[in-house]
C-alpha cells in the first residue's frame, strides 16, 4: 500500500507563450507508515507535485498510483482518492468559509455523504487530533479564532475526512514560533499515534531534521535527492547551491569539519551534536 | 474553464500594433466603431473584413487565441442570428405557422453577427497588445483631453482592477482546490445544487479580496498616494510618426466606409 509515481511530468498552459515545465520525470514511492519530507525553494514544482497526489492535477505523462490503483484510469472516483489523500494547503485558513467551527469541518465528511451521527464523531474526532476543545470551539465563528486556530480547523477539516495518506503544504508558514510548535507536535503525534502517512512540505530545515524519517528534495522541477534525512543533509555543499538551507546543526557540524574537527557531517540533532563535539572533546576517536 | 478568460490579457510582441502610443490606440478603436456601423452593405463589409484581417495580421496575435476570446460570444451570436432571420420582413424563404425566414432576414442576421465578431476581435486585440499600465495610462490621458474631472481616479481604479483579474484568478483556482480536496463539487448536479456548492468558493474569495483591497489601501497610504494632483510620470507618451500613419489609415478606412454606405 504505497502512494506512488512514476515518470511525472507536468506542463502548464502546453501550446501558448506561457509553457512551463514545472515538473520533470519524477517517479517516486511514499509507503504506508513514513513520515516524508518534501523541499524546495520558491517554483520548484513542490506545490505542482503534491496537488498530483490527490488528482487535483493530472499529470502531463507518467502516472500516479494510490494504493496500486491508476487514479487516472477511468472509472477511478476522484472523491474517493482525496479522502485517501488528505491535502491540506498553504495558508488553510483562507477554505474557511462556514459559520461555524463544526460546519466548517463537517464539510468534508458531509460531501462524503456520510450520516449525521457519523459526522458528528469524525468532527469530535478530528477536532481531539489537533486539540481543539469541542464543546469550546464548535459553535464559534471561525473567523473570530486566533491565526493559529483558524489553521487548526482547517487542518481539522481534511482531518475529518479520515485520509489514510496526509500531505501538508507548509503547514507552519506565517505562524508564531509558538503556534508552530503546536502544530508540528501535532503533527508528529498523527503519525506516531494515529498511524497517518505523512508528507510535510517545508521551507524550515531544522524542522523537518527533527520529524521526518525520509527526504525529497526537489529542485527546478527535478527530483534530486530521496533518501534518508541524515544522509541528504550530508550533501551540505549541494544543498545551498540548489538555493536550499540546511540545519542549524549541519551548518555547526560543517564549520567545525572546516576548522579540521573530524565530527560527523550527518548529524541531525542537537544531542547528537552534543555527543560528537564531547566525543571529540574528550580525545575519543568519533564513531564512523 | 477559468483558463479561458481573454479579458485583459496582454501578449508580449514588438509588431507594429504593439508599438503604437496606447492614445492612438484607443482612438483608433473608437474610430474603427463608427467604420464598422456605418458599413451597411456588402462593399462596406469587404472594406471592414479586409481591414480588420489585415489589422489581426500586422498584430502577430495568433488567431487562436482571439478565437478563444470569440467563444464565450456564442449565444449572443446565435441569438442575434435568430431574430434576425425570424423577424424581419421580406422574401419568406421558409415558412412554418408563424415562423418565416426571410432572405433580407438572413442577410441581416449574417452582418449583425459579423459585426459583433469584428467589435469582439478588434477590442481584444487592443488589450492583446497593450500592457494593462499603458493602457490605462492611455486611458487617462484620453479622459483628461476630454475634460472629465476624476480622469486619474477612473484611470487608476481601471488599473487596479485589470491588476487584480489574474490574481484573483489564481485564488479561486486555489480555493477551488482546497475545497475539492475536501470532496466538494463544482461541475455535477442540477441549478441549485450548483449554486449552492459556490458558498464554499465565494465566501473565501470576496474574505480575501477584502483583505487585499484593505492591504492595498494601506500600501499605496504608506506611499504617500494622494490621487492625481501634481502627478509626475516616469514614462511619457509620446506620438511616433507610426502613430500619425495609424491615424492616417484609420480615418482613410472610416472616410472610405462613409463613401460605401452613402454613395455605393
Amino acid at each position: 500500500m504505497s502512494l506512488r509515481l512514476e515518470g511525472v511530468c507536468h506542463t502548464y498552459q502546453p501550446g501558448s507563450p506561457y509553457e512551463f515545465q514545472a515538473l520533470k520525470n519524477i517517479s517516486l514511492e511514499i509507503k504506508e507508515g513514513e513520515f516524508v519530507g518534501l523541499i524546495g525553494h520558491t517554483g520548484s514544482g513542490k506545490s505542482t507535485l503534491i496537488q498530483h497526489f490527490n488528482g487535483l492535477l493530472k499529470p502531463t505523462s507518467g502516472k500516479v498510483l494510490v494504493d496500486g490503483a491508476d487514479i487516472w484510469e477511468k472509472g477511478v472516483k476522484l472523491k474517493e482518492i482525496r479522502q485517501k489523500v488528505g491535502l491540506v494547503f498553504q495558508y488553510p485558513e483562507h477554505q474557511l468559509f462556514e459559520e461555524t467551527v463544526f460546519q466548517d469541518i463537517a464539510f468534508g465528511p458531509k460531501n462524503l455523504g456520510l450520516p449525521p451521527d457519523k459526522i458528528t464523531k469524525r468532527v469530535k474526532q478530528a477536532m481531539s487530533m489537533v486539540e481543539l476543545d469541542y464543546a469550546k470551539y464548535k459553535d464559534l465563528s471561525p473567523f473570530s479564532l486566533s491565526g493559529g486556530e483558524k489553521r487548526r480547523v482547517a487542518i481539522a477539516g481534511v482531518l475529518a475526512m479520515a485520509p489514510k495518506y496526509l500531505v501538508l503544504d507548509e503547514p507552519t508558514a506565517g505562524l508564531d514560533p509558538r503556534g508552530r510548535d503546536e502544530i508540528l507536535s501535532q503533527i508528529r503525534d498523527l503519525h506516531r499515534r494515529q498511524g497517518l502517512t505523512v508528507v510535510l512540505v517545508s521551507h524550515s530545515m531544522d524542522d523537518v531534521a527533527r520529524l521526518v524519517s525520509r527526504l525529497i528534495v526537489i529542485n527546478d522541477g527535478e527530483l534530486v535527492y530521496n533518501d534518508e534525512t541524515r544522509r541528504v543533509f550530508a550533501h551540505y555543499s549541494a544543498l545551498l547551491e540548489a538555493g536550499l538551507d540546511v540545519p542549524t546543526v549541519s551548518k555547526l557540524m560543517f564549520k567545525l569539519r572546516e576548522k579540521g574537527w573530524p565530527v560527523r557531517p550527518d548529524v541531525l540533532t542537537i544531542d547528537e551534536a552534543k555527543e560528537e563535539i564531547l566525543k571529540i572533546v574528550r580525545g575519543r576517536k568519533p564513531s564512523a | 474553464m477559468l483558463k479561458d478568460i481573454t479579458i485583459g490579457q496582454y501578449i508580449p510582441g514588438d509588431s507594429a500594433i504593439h508599438l503604437l502610443d496606447p492614445r492612438t490606440k484607443i482612438i483608433a478603436v473608437v474610430l474603427y466603431m463608427v467604420g464598422l456601423f456605418m458599413a451597411g452593405n456588402a462593399s462596406g463589409y469587404l472594406l471592414v473584413t479586409v481591414f480588420t484581417v489585415a489589422v489581426v495580421v500586422i498584430s502577430r496575435i495568433p488567431l487562436i487565441t482571439l478565437l478563444k476570446g470569440l467563444r464565450p460570444l456564442w449565444f449572443i451570436l446565435v441569438l442575434t442570428f435568430g431574430l434576425h432571420s425570424f423577424l424581419t420582413e421580406g422574401l419568406v424563404l421558409w415558412k412554418w405557422g408563424i415562423l418565416k425566414i426571410t432572405s433580407e432576414g438572413l442577410r441581416q442576421g449574417f452582418f449583425m453577427s459579423l459585426r459583433l465578431v469584428y467589435l469582439v476581435t478588434i477590442t481584444s486585440l487592443l488589450t492583446l497588445t497593450t500592457t494593462p499600465i499603458s493602457l490605462t495610462d492611455g486611458i487617462e490621458r484620453v479622459l483628461k483631453a476630454l475634460r472629465i474631472p476624476v480622469a486619474h481616479e477612473l484611470a487608476m481604479m481601471m488599473t487596479i482592477a485589470l491588476r487584480f483579474i489574474p490574481t484573483l484568478i489564481d485564488e479561486t483556482e486555489k480555493i477551488m482546490k482546497a475545497q475539492m480536496a475536501r470532496g466538494a463539487d463544482f461541475e455535477s448536479g442540477g441549478l441549485l445544487a450548483r449554486a449552492k456548492s459556490l458558498v464554499p468558493l465565494l465566501v473565501p474569495l470576496f474574505l480575501s479580496a477584502f483583505r487585499r483591497a484593505d492591504e492595498l489601501a494601506v500600501a499605496m497610504e504608506a506611499r504617500c498616494y494622494r490621487g492625481g494632483e501634481n502627478r509626475t510620470r516616469m514614462k511619457q507618451l509620446r506620438m511616433a510618426g507610426r502613430d500619425y500613419a495609424a491615424f492616417a489609415a484609420v480615418f482613410a478606412f472610416v472616410g472610405i466606409s462613409v463613401w460605401t454606405r452613402f454613395w455605393m
